[in-house]
């Protein structure tokens, strides 16, 4: 084969893996909603594509408005921020793409995806929405600066429950990732496939069962799926961050959630098994598989659970983190 | 800070403005703000026939509007020194006790929203449906029934009806069970649950807490026991529990839905033949009456010159437990989300809450537009 079939067809796969995997996400909430969700709810569910497909083309064609926040720009800009930071992800897990080096890491992987989650943050703090505009409160806690001055709002407490979920929510996902690391003996992602192609999947080891169960649960916590989307919490902070989104910034958070489920599973099937998202492999099916499998069984897990407050939270993440750990250890052993 | 919540949120089902005052996450104390949703019922009263203000009395609340009319026509019958016909009182316990059934599974669905446990909410409101079907079987409507009048009720039940309606009660309690157990057993659901919003049976008593949430914490009184067609002609159990925290209401809720369904069952096999209204002649006087809504005790105190109302008082239950939800079971809860549960616990309904809220200690005699005193004992 000559150089430049060799780039033609690179270039063929990394466009088609992307797109294939940015189609196949846009059906996944589809999927778990009216597969799972409705189902088990005894309800008819919405139409197959209409949440995550015809959701987002919907909105796209929507009046653009400007929010109430002391920054509408950056507001405005951080769902395609997150979006973007996703893209990379499965962009740096391409086979073809692992000339990039340091950006092919893990590290780079937990750098991205905290991308994804410091921009809830920035949401809650550049939030005003009209409902908190509309009743601010004086602030009366006893040693406040300013006790006169009106400064309340409904997002402060998303924002500071992005916060916590940052500081420690994501513990769970980010030892997980490790266990292949600490197998392989590498951070690079093509040393961590190589590995499992000379030694079979991660997945069936020890370390390696360990770590899909902490794996399961990090993508819940990272996804804020019931029972851990306290963020967005509809009963006390009304969609939390995202409340004040609309026409293409709402479609964008529509896709991320589609599109974050397709990385992760994507993520999963590269460090556990060994098969790098490539359109041009027939493998590429297992990762599609994982991806529609993964949404089920969040479902099914948080269709019968309440949303948990951070009473709940702490010993959830603080048990899974210790499996991760043990994960960690079996990886070593 | 102080964190709003309303009047207008989705955690809310009807307009009020909750004021937690919150440090971190944990809510240290709260307040609570009504008078969005005044409508001076008791003051459109005045001036009119029963017969037209029954029709108010039927909007006082969206959910439970049947109990009033009841407690209406009922206050009337007092002061005539009357009663309906005994097959007319069946009808009306029927029909109360169909509507306590779908009460407490919004009640309860409301509280599942709040948890955001979104399957059991769904559950709840498709066992409510067919109990709304059973409703409008009965009477022709869903939830405004125009089926009381003075003197008994409006038409009479025929038996292939009142047989339908049985069978969707024993449907609903064949399959009833699972649906407790979710709750009662799900481990994550009680985690939400137990010991948040507590409330022991002296601040129940001080709050005068009442119906299934003064029952959630100890106060064993419920009264049907003192109304004479439950008290004469049925049997039934008050149900009641101890723990006074958000799992003991929506629970308290849950297991007056069975002894509901047994008073149904005991209506539609034992139900006397006759009349089921006749006239009554309305002297002057004034009478008051009180009725176990879903919610607790609804009174009535009316004034009347024989032939118009001169004066109305109307007292709801929701008042007292909201009452009770905001200075007792809304502090020190550890989080927001926690309060904002334990609010929808209490099932409060705003609509039926705003109307007699002013208690006057020094027995003076205030009155504001449309709102009465009601010296409370």
């Amino acid at each position: 084969m000559s150089v430049s079939t060799t780039i033609i067809t690179s270039v063929l796969a990394v466009i088609g893996t992307l797109i294939v995997a940015f189609f196949v996400s846009l059906w996944l909430p589809g999927i778990e909603r009216k597969f799972v969700h409705a189902r088990i709810q005894q309800r008819v569910g919405p139409p197959l594509s209409s949440p995550g497909f015809m959701a987002p083309i919907k909105f796209f064609f929507k009046e653009t408005i400007i929010p109430n926040s002391p920054m509408p720009r950056l507001y405005n800009a951080l769902p395609l921020i997150g979006l973007l930071s996703i893209f990379l992800i499965l962009l740096f897990t391409i086979p073809q793409m692992y000339f990039l080096g340091a950006l092919t890491t893990v590290i780079a992987i937990v750098g991205l995806l905290k991308i994804e989650e410091v921009i809830y943050m920035f949401m809650g703090v550049l939030s005003r929405s009209v409902l908190s505009m509309g009743m601010p409160f004086p602030d009366v806690v006893k040693g406040a600066k300013h006790p006169n001055a009106k400064r309340s709002f409904l997002e402060e407490l998303s924002s500071l429950r992005a916060f916590r979920l940052i500081a420690f929510g994501s513990f769970p996902i980010y030892i997980t990732l490790f266990i292949p690391v600490a197998m392989a003996k590498s951070l690079y992602l093509s040393e961590i496939v190589a590995y499992q192609q000379i030694n079979g999947p991660i997945l069936f080891t020890i370390a390696g069962i360990l770590g899909t169960i902490v794996f399961f649960m990090g993508s819940m916590i990272l996804l804020n799926e019931y029972p851990f989307a306290i963020l967005k919490t509809k009963a006390d902070v009304i969609e939390g961050p995202l409340m004040e989104y609309a026409a293409k910034s709402r479609a964008y958070i529509y896709i991320t959630r589609g599109f974050l489920i397709f990385v992760l599973a994507s993520l999963y099937v590269t460090l556990f098994l060994g098969i790098p998202p490539n359109i041009l492999d027939p493998f590429f099916l297992v990762t599609v598989g994982t991806a529609i499998i993964f949404p089920i069984l969040m479902a099914i897990l948080s269709a019968f659970s309440p949303i948990f407050t951070f009473k709940q939270f702490y010993p959830v993440v603080a048990g899974t983190s210790i499996i991760g750990i043990l994960g960690i250890i079996a990886a070593f052993i | 800070m102080i964190l709003p919540v309303g009047p207008i949120h989705p955690g809310l089902k009807e307009p009020l403005r909750l004021k937690l005052k919150t440090q971190g996450e944990k809510v240290l104390s709260a307040e609570i703000d009504y008078g969005y949703v005044h409508r001076g019922i008791e003051r459109i009263m005045e001036g009119k026939t029963w017969q037209k203000a029954i029709y108010l009395s039927e909007r006082v609340c969206g959910i439970c509007s049947y109990i009033h009319t009841q407690t209406f026509a009922e206050t009337f019958e007092k002061i005539a020194g009357e009663q309906a016909p005994l097959r007319a009182q069946y009808l009306r316990v029927l029909t109360n006790e169909l509507d306590r059934i779908q009460s407490h599974f919004i009640a309860n669905s409301t509280y599942f929203k709040a948890l955001e446990h979104e399957t059991l909410f769904m559950y709840m409101l498709s066992l409510r449906e067919p109990i709304m079907d059973a409703i409008e079987l009965l009477t022709g409507n869903r939830v405004n029934m125009g089926w009381n009048v003075v003197g008994g009720v409006r038409m009479d039940a025929k038996e292939t009806h009142l047989q339908q309606i049985k069978e969707i009660i024993l449907k609903l309690e064949s399959g009833y069970d699972k649906y407790v157990e979710m709750f009662e057993q799900g481990p994550l659901v009680g985690l939400r649950s137990h010991d948040v919003g507590k409330m022991s049976r002296e601040q129940a008593i001080k709050a005068r807490a009442v119906g299934p949430i003064g029952r959630a914490s100890g106060i064993s009184y419920d009264f049907r026991e003192d109304h004479p067609t439950y008290r004469d002609h049925l049997d039934f159990n008050v149900i009641w529990r101890k723990e006074g925290d958000n799992f003991a209401r929506t629970m308290n809720r849950f297991d007056e839905v069975p002894e509901s369904i047994k008073l149904i069952k005991q209506v539609i096999d034992n139900i006397p033949s006759g009349d089921v209204r006749k006239k009554i002649d309305i002297p002057a006087g004034y009478g008051e009456w009180s009725n176990e809504a879903p919610r607790g005790e609804v009174r009535y105190m009316i004034e009347s010159n024989g032939n118009l109302i001169r004066k109305a008082s109307i007292r709801t239950p929701s008042i007292m437990n909201i009452d009770a939800c905001a200075k007792y079971m809304l502090k020190d809860v550890a989080t927001v989300a926690d309060a904002v549960a334990t609010y929808a616990s209490v099932d409060p309904c705003i609509a039926c809450a705003e109307r007699v809220v002013i208690i006057d200690e020094s027995g003076q005699e205030r009155n504001f537009d449309g709102i009465h005193n009601i010296q409370l004992e």
